[in-house]
């Protein structure tokens, strides 16, 4: 957040100082304010984890794109053609997300995707209800789901710890990880955390769940 | 070619909305039909949008076409999200080709309540502890 503002602000500065107030020069501004951000960004702690944040907003839009064009053209082709193709049917996914903002943001981003639509969460907020149209491939889908939850709650990574599922492993078990800023602190104190993320990568979640449950006891 | 792309996009966007009518006429059931609308419908305000700002290419109109864009898509999900919820706990019928439904077990009618189905897993994973009354 005060990576935000403070890009803003160059922004502005530059628009300011420049004396051009077009969008295009504000965005020329913000562009410049963006580097120098990442340039001081290892001396200032307040800004930890802002530049890596644009990249990857920027790669979730893409993605999040290419899925909506995909699913579009899909349900444009099974209305268009005289028989039915579709398997529709309700699934529940389990949910990684925990705050209600994650929530949200999760079922929103499922809902908007064509083919799939979020219709409840359950009382305990850990299941997604979500109808789909094409169950054909339920493995896949819900593999999909899995990616653009991930993908989305990794935005909010550097303020909360991520939680991380491993598609390979028993379905539900979800590990809770740090992951790059808030993996930081803790790595330089113990020198713990960020080798067990690496370790958890390598072995497919299951030393990740022995050292939980080694925290947990 | 910047007509041209223009073109494309005005084209495709009015089709993506075509679209979402013959959908609402043709499929079977409520959810089916929210899929169709409001995502196809979406998607091609927002191809229209682009287009609309290629071509005026002003700062004042191309930030009013992103505006729109962006509230289409904070908007739309909520309200079909609220619809195909409010139409399938009053009870619309689902498409009899509707191959699983996980929700309906899960929900009890009398009292609203919506189980998540996990209660049951974790419970049958859980180890048996010294504490536990037998």
């Amino acid at each position: 957040m005060t990576g935000a503002i403070w890009n803003l602000l160059l922004g502005l500065a530059w628009v300011m100082l420049s004396g051009d107030f077009s969008g295009l020069n504000l965005l020329v501004g913000l562009v410049f304010g963006y580097i120098t951000l990442v340039l001081i960004e290892p001396q200032l702690a307040s800004l930890k984890g802002y530049p890596a944040r644009i990249p990857r907003i920027i790669g979730f839009v893409g993605f999040f794109l290419k899925e909506l064009v995909q699913a579009n053209l899909r349900v444009a082709f099974d209305v268009l053609t005289p028989p039915w193709h579709m398997r529709p049917g309700v699934i529940a996914m389990p949910l990684n997300a925990k705050t209600e903002m994650e929530i949200t943001m999760v079922a929103n981003l499922i809902s908007l995707t064509p083919g799939t639509l979020s219709l409840d969460v359950s009382d305990d907020r850990k299941v997604l209800y979500i109808h789909a149209m094409f169950l054909d491939d339920e493995e896949g889908l819900r593999r999909n789901l899995k990616e653009m939850e991930h993908r989305a709650l990794e935005l909010f990574a550097d303020e909360s710890c991520v939680s991380y599922w491993s598609g390979d492993h028993e379905p539900g078990a979800s590990a809770r990880l740090c992951s790059r800023g808030a993996r930081a602190k803790p790595a330089r104190q113990s020198g713990g955390a960020g080798a067990v993320y690496n370790h958890y990568r390598r072995n497919g979640g299951v030393a990740c769940h022995q050292v939980r449950r080694a925290q947990l006891s | 070619m910047i007509d041209f792309i223009k073109g494309t996009l005005i084209i495709a966007g009015s089709l993506f909305m075509l679209l979402a009518a013959i959908g609402i006429l043709r499929l079977p059931d409520l959810l089916t039909r929210m899929h169709a609308t409001t995502k196809a419908a979406a998607l091609g305000v927002m191809l229209i949008m682009l287009a609309a700002a290629m071509h005026f290419a002003e700062t004042s109109i191309v930030a009013r076409a992103l505006a729109i864009v962006v509230f289409i898509l904070m908007t739309a999900p909520v309200a079909a999200h609220v619809i195909g919820r409010a139409g399938y706990f009053v009870g619309s019928k689902l498409w009899s080709g509707t191959v699983k439904d996980e929700l309906r077990p899960n929900y009890d009618p009398l009292t609203h309540e919506l189980k998540s189905g996990m209660e049951t897993q974790e419970n049958a994973k859980r180890q048996p502890r010294d504490t536990d009354p037998d």
